[in-house]
């Protein structure tokens, strides 16, 4: 839908009035959280169809997610299973006027935190959050044309998924949800059920902790360290 | 706003998470102080190396095989759910449709009570009447007061609904030629044993082995005679009325 805009643009002595017509954006996201809207309630009836669907619309953003928060592949799959089997058995107790996208969050946070419980208490299947990620970044660098680029650009995801492995699980949750998912401190304050004060002091204690690991690995003193 | 205080919210400032008035603050001071200027230099380098901590893209046979696990799952572990978690599950989600068949439930059961009850009522009095509060029958010769006694039993009459009703038991003693009236009329909001009872005399009836039944409606000038053959000569008879 076009909206007719009409602008007065008076130039020396003639007058001239032009008008415009700007395409603006369609409401994709409105009709797309309307689509998710109708798959929730059909998938809460029993309709498996509708669930799969809603499967289809997030999987990217809770396999991203769950990946940034465990570290390695095969964690993020189990958790993204376990997420998407948790909506299915709650999904009747979502409410239609939530934001579907942050009880979806908050629902993969939880599994994020029973998965790095478990993984302490099982520590002979710990991988370590860098490990796998340096060898994913290295078989991409063998593709790009650009090997110093490539090689620039592992170093930096190594780097970054050693630092986040540092961060208390409360912190790496604020830091991916505020800087990685794009959410605002509300936002994230909401998903987490805390206050957005609290979620600005993690998110500054995650920040700082982060530049001083990079600052160390990027002066030697980190490598010195391993 | 010193060098510690900016270094402080130096981390919320390069995420643009500080109020309006810190913000300027911060800018101000970061524009004169070298050292306060190299950090946040840092906090913007690694800021954007967090950024670009991107996961990697999975294939769609990922995603295709995680789907089909959890539909798997779903079928294996969840069989159908019973009947009442069902019912809970669809009105968790509607509070309104579930208070308004809260209500609804409510009201039914209600009306079943009250209409029960009341065709309860309307039989016990009826069986009152043919069994217990019945009027002895009018000998010959005996004044129309003592003919008018009430067998007294131990339970409380029946009140009627609606106030005035009043229902005048008669019965015609076969004995011709008594002119006396012989009827008994009893206000039914009045208790048996509670002293005389209100008498008032009818009509005599001509009739013989009769049992006449008069109702007094609540409009004075409609009155219900109900005639009925006598089933014995016993001093006490049953009768049913409608």
């Amino acid at each position: 839908m076009g909206r007719r805009i009409i602008a007065d643009v008076t130039s020396g002595a003639a007058e001239m009035v032009l008008v415009l017509e700007l395409p603006l954006p369609v409401k994709a996201p409105a009709q797309a959280h309307a689509s998710v809207a109708q798959f929730i309630e059909r998938a809460a009836a029993g309709d498996k169809t509708a669930f799969e669907q809603i499967m289809v619309v997030s999987q990217q953003r809770v396999m991203s997610m769950t990946w940034r928060m465990l570290g390695n592949e095969a964690d993020a799959r189990d958790a993204t299973q376990e997420v998407f089997l948790r909506v299915y058995k709650y999904l009747g107790r979502f409410r239609q006027d939530q934001d579907f996208f942050a009880w979806l969050y908050r629902v993969t946070i939880n599994v994020c935190r029973d998965f790095l419980k478990r993984r302490r208490q099982h520590t002979d299947r710990f991988l370590p959050l860098a490990e796998e990620t340096e060898t994913a970044a290295l078989n991409v660098a063998v593709d790009q044309d650009d090997a110093e680029q490539a090689v620039i650009q592992t170093q930096q995801r190594v780097l970054m998924a050693r630092a986040m492995a540092t961060l208390p699980y409360k912190e790496r949750a604020a830091i991916v949800l505020r800087d990685l998912e794009g959410l605002s401190t509300e936002e994230v304050a909401r998903i987490m059920k805390s206050r957005p004060t609290t979620v600005r002091s993690q998110i500054s204690s995650a920040r700082r902790k982060i530049r001083i690991y990079c600052n160390q690995y990027l002066t030697g003193k980190g490598r010195e360290q391993q | 706003m010193n060098c510690r205080h900016v270094q402080e919210l130096l981390p919320l400032f390069v995420g643009q998470d500080l109020e309006e008035n810190q913000a300027r603050l911060v800018n101000a001071h970061v524009k004169i102080c070298d050292t306060c200027a190299a950090l946040f230099g840092e906090y913007q380098l690694s800021r954007e190396m967090t950024q670009q901590f991107t996961a990697p893209q999975f294939s769609e046979s990922v995603y295709d095989g995680l789907r089909q696990s959890v539909l798997r799952e779903i079928d294996r572990d969840t069989p159908a759910a019973p009947w009442h978690e069902s019912i809970t599950a669809a009105l968790w989600r509607r509070t309104g449709w579930a208070v308004a068949t809260a209500l609804l439930i409510v009201f039914s059961v209600s009306a079943v009570y009250f209409i029960a009850r009341r065709d309860s009522d309307s039989q016990s009095i009826a069986s009152d009447q043919g069994g217990k509060q019945v009027v002895t029958a009018a000998q010959p010769g005996t004044p129309p007061a003592e003919t008018g006694t009430i067998k007294k039993t131990n339970r409380l009459p029946h009140i009627p609904t609606r106030e005035g009703y009043r229902t005048i038991y008669s019965r015609r003693n076969s004995a011709p030629g008594i002119s006396a009236p012989t009827a008994v009329t009893r206000k039914l909001t009045t208790t048996t044993d509670g002293g005389e009872p209100n008498v008032v005399p009818s009509r005599a009836s001509s009739a013989e082995k009769t049992l006449r039944v008069e109702m007094q409606t609540s409009d004075p000038n409609i009155r219900i005679i109900w005639f009925a053959p006598q089933q014995n000569k016993s001093t006490s008879s049953s009768s049913k009325g409608t």
